[in-house]
C-alpha cells in the first residue's frame, strides 16, 4: 500500500511539470511585450530604454529554457512574483485564500454526495417508479441549469426577499462559527446541487449495473435482507465508478467555485483569478491557475489511493 | 454490394428513429431546438425592436409594461428582442465549438485507434495530460491569454474539449479495426484513410453524435459562463450569459433582468440533453434494459 501511494505521488510529477511549463508560457503566449504586460498600468510612462533595461534585467533576453529554470526554482520556493496590481506577493495571497476556496468547494462536494447517491440509489432500485422518474429528470434539470442562474435566484429569495440568508461573503470566525456557517449555506449549496445532478445519473447507472450481478443474486437468493444487499454488497461495489467521477467533477467543482465566488463575493482564489483576469494581472492569473490545478491533481491522486481500499484487486504494481 | 451496406445505413438510422420518436422527452426537446433555430434565423422579424436600441426615458421597465412583454434593462434595450437575438449567439456558440472540438477529437482520435504505436501514445499523452487540468479553468485561462471575447471563449472551449471526442474514437477504433470488414478493405487495397473515414467512421458514429449533442448543451452553458465573468461576449452583443451578467447588479430592483437570459440558457440547454439522452437510448436499446 505504502509503495503503491508513493509510486503514484512520483507519476504525479510529469504532470505538474507540464501544468507549470503551460503556467509560465502564459507570459510568453499573450500578445504583446511580455515587459509591458508585466508593466501593467504603468506602461504609459515608460521610455523605450527603460524598457530595453526592465527586460534585461527580468531576464526576459535569456533562453526560453532558463527562464523556465528560473521560474522553477522561485515557484518551488514560494516565491510566485508580485501582483501587477496591488504589488501584493502573489503566494501570501493565494494562501490567504486556498482556506476559503477548500471550504467552499469541499462542503459542496459534502452537499453533492449527501443529495445524490441517495437519489441515485432510490432511482435504480425502484427503477421506472415515479420516484425514478422524478429524480431524474430532477437531474437532467439540475445539469442544464446555470449554476451562476441559480445562485442568483437564491440569493434574491433567501437574502433579499427573505432576508434568511446573507448574500455575500464569508463571515468572519471571530463573530463566532455560526457567522461562517451562515455565509456558506447558500454558495456550497448552489455548488453542491450542480454537481449532484451529475452524479445522480451516474450512482443510478452504476447501481443499476451491480444489481444485476450473480452475487447481488446469490445474496438476495440465501436470504438477507433488501437493505443489507444494497447497502453492504451493492453498494460498495457501484462506489468505484462513482468515486472515479468525484474525483474528476472536482475540477468542474473548481471551476464552478470560480462562478460561485464571483457572484457571492467569497475571498477564494477563483474571484481572485477572475478579477486578476480583467485587469491582466497575468502573475496574479498564473499563481491562481497553478494552484487550482496542483489542488486538481492532488484530489485525483486521493481518488486513485482510495480505489485500492475500495477494491483491493485495484493495485498497480 | 454497395447497395446493400446502402440499404442497411438507412435501416440502421430509420430503427434509430422509429425508437427515437416514441421517446416523449427526446421529442419535445426537438421541437425547441427547431423552434429556436426558426427564432434564430428570423430574429430580425421575429424581434419587436433591434436589439441595441436603447430608450434612455423608458429604463427597467418591468414585463408586461405596453410596448415591452418581458420589460426593458438598464438602457432601457427590449429585453425580448434581445433574448431573441442572443438564441443566434448561443446556438452558434454551441455548434461551431462542437464543430470544431469533435473535428479535431475525432480525428486525432482516429489516428491514434487506427495506427496505435507511437502516434497513439503521442495523442494519448497530450489527451492525458489536458484531463489533468480542471475543463473551466484550462478555458478560463486561454481566455486569459488570449483576451476576452467572444471568439475566443468559442476557440478556448473547443481547445479544451475535443479530448473526450479523442478518446471515444479511438475505443470505438481499436474495438473496430479488428473486425473482418477492416481485414477485407484492406485486402482490396483501400488506403489507410479511407479504412478510417469511410469503414470504420461511419461505424463509430453512434456515440459520437450522442456525444455531440450533449455537447453543444455542455458548450451553451460554458460559454454563458464565461460570457457571466465578463469573459466571453462583450457589451452592447445581446449574449444570454452576458445578460445575466449585467442584471445581476440590478436583481433588487428588476429581478426580471437576471430571471428571463437564465431560463433561456436553460430551456435550451435541457432540449439539447433530452435530444443526448433520447439519441443514446436510441442508438443502444440494450443500454436501456
Amino acid at each position: 500500500m505504502f509503495r503503491f501511494i508513493v509510486r503514484r505521488l512520483l507519476q504525479a510529477i510529469p504532470t505538474l511539470l507540464g501544468i507549470s511549463i503551460v503556467v509560465f508560457l502564459m507570459v510568453h503566449l499573450a500578445p504583446g511585450d511580455p515587459v509591458l504586460i508585466m508593466l501593467g498600468s504603468q506602461e504609459q510612462a515608460v521610455t523605450p530604454e527603460r524598457i530595453a533595461e526592465l527586460r534585461e534585467a527580468w531576464g526576459f533576453n535569456d533562453p526560453l529554457y532558463v527562464q523556465y529554470w528560473r521560474f522553477l526554482k522561485d515557484a518551488l520556493r514560494g516565491d510566485l512574483g508580485r501582483s501587477i496590481y496591488t504589488g501584493q506577493d502573489v503566494f501570501q495571497s493565494i494562501a490567504q485564500r486556498i482556506p476559503a476556496t477548500l471550504l467552499l468547494t469541499v462542503s459542496s462536494l459534502i452537499v453533492a454526495v449527501a443529495v445524490s447517491v441517495p437519489i441515485g440509489i432510490i432511482s435504480a432500485t425502484r427503477q421506472y417508479s415515479a420516484w425514478d422518474y422524478i429524480g431524474m429528470v430532477g437531474a437532467l434539470l439540475g445539469v442544464s441549469m446555470p449554476t451562476f442562474w441559480f445562485a442568483l435566484l437564491a440569493m434574491f429569495l433567501f437574502s433579499l426577499k427573505l432576508g434568511w440568508l446573507p448574500a455575500t461573503g464569508m463571515g468572519h470566525l471571530a463573530n463566532g462559527i455560526g457567522d461562517v456557517i451562515k455565509h456558506l449555506i447558500m454558495p456550497s449549496l448552489t455548488l453542491g446541487f450542480g454537481m449532484a445532478a451529475m452524479t445522480t445519473r451516474l450512482t443510478r447507472s452504476s447501481m443499476l449495473d451491480v444489481i444485476r450481478q450473480d452475487y447481488i443474486r446469490t445474496a438476495k437468493a440465501k436470504g438477507l435482507s433488501e437493505r443489507v444487499v444494497i447497502y453492504r454488497h451493492a453498494l460498495k461495489n457501484a462506489l468505484i465508478p462513482i468515486v472515479t467521477v468525484i474525483g474528476t467533477q472536482f475540477g468542474s467543482l473548481l471551476g464552478g467555485a470560480v462562478v460561485t465566488e464571483t457572484i457571492f463575493a467569497w475571498p477564494g482564489m477563483g474571484r481572485q483569478a477572475v478579477a486578476s483576469i480583467t485587469r491582466r494581472d497575468l502573475p496574479m492569473i498564473q499563481g491562481n491557475v497553478l494552484f487550482m490545478c496542483l489542488i486538481f491533481v492532488l484530489v485525483n491522486l486521493l481518488v486513485d489511493i482510495s480505489y485500492s481500499w475500495l477494491d483491493p484487486r485495484i493495485r498497480y504494481d | 454490394m454497395d447497395n446493400t451496406s446502402q440499404q442497411q445505413k438507412r435501416s440502421l438510422w430509420i430503427d434509430v428513429w422509429a425508437r427515437f420518436k416514441k421517446n416523449r422527452l427526446a421529442m419535445i426537446g426537438l421541437c425547441v431546438i427547431i423552434f429556436l433555430y426558426l427564432v434564430a434565423l428570423f430574429a430580425p422579424v421575429l424581434a419587436p425592436y433591434p436589439y441595441d436600441k436603447m430608450n434612455l426615458t423608458n429604463l427597467y421597465a418591468s414585463p408586461g409594461s405596453p410596448g415591452h412583454i418581458l420589460g426593458t434593462d438598464e438602457f432601457g434595450r427590449d429585453v425580448l428582442s434581445r433574448l431573441i437575438y442572443g438564441a443566434r449567439i448561443s446556438l452558434t456558440v454551441g455548434l461551431v465549438v462542437v464543430g470544431m472540438a469533435s473535428a479535431i477529437g475525432v480525428t486525432l482520435g482516429a489516428l491514434a485507434g487506427y495506427y496505435g504505436g507511437w502516434v497513439d501514445s503521442l495523442i494519448m499523452r497530450i489527451v492525458d495530460f489536458l484531463y489533468a487540468f480542471p475543463f473551466f479553468i484550462l478555458a478560463i485561462t486561454i481566455v486569459a491569454i488570449l483576451g476576452p471575447s467572444l471568439y475566443n471563449a468559442m476557440f478556448a472551449l473547443a481547445l479544451v474539449s475535443w479530448i473526450g471526442y479523442a478518446r471515444m474514437v479511438r475505443g470505438q477504433f481499436l474495438a473496430l479495426k479488428q473486425r473482418e470488414f477492416v481485414e477485407a478493405a484492406k485486402a482490396v487495397g483501400a488506403s489507410g484513410f479511407r479504412i478510417m473515414f469511410v469503414h470504420l467512421l461511419p461505424n463509430a458514429l453512434g456515440p459520437v453524435i450522442v456525444q455531440m449533442s450533449l455537447g453543444v448543451a455542455g458548450a451553451i452553458l460554458s460559454a454563458s459562463g464565461l460570457s457571466f465573468l465578463g469573459l466571453g461576449a462583450q457589451p452592447p452583443t445581446a449574449e444570454w450569459g452576458a445578460m445575466l451578467n449585467a442584471g445581476k447588479d440590478y436583481i433588487r430592483s428588476a429581478p426580471h433582468l437576471a430571471t428571463y437570459p437564465g431560463l433561456a440558457i436553460m430551456i435550451t440547454v435541457l432540449a439539447f440533453n433530452f435530444v443526448g439522452d433520447g439519441l443514446r437510448d436510441a442508438l443502444d436499446p440494450k443500454l436501456k434494459q
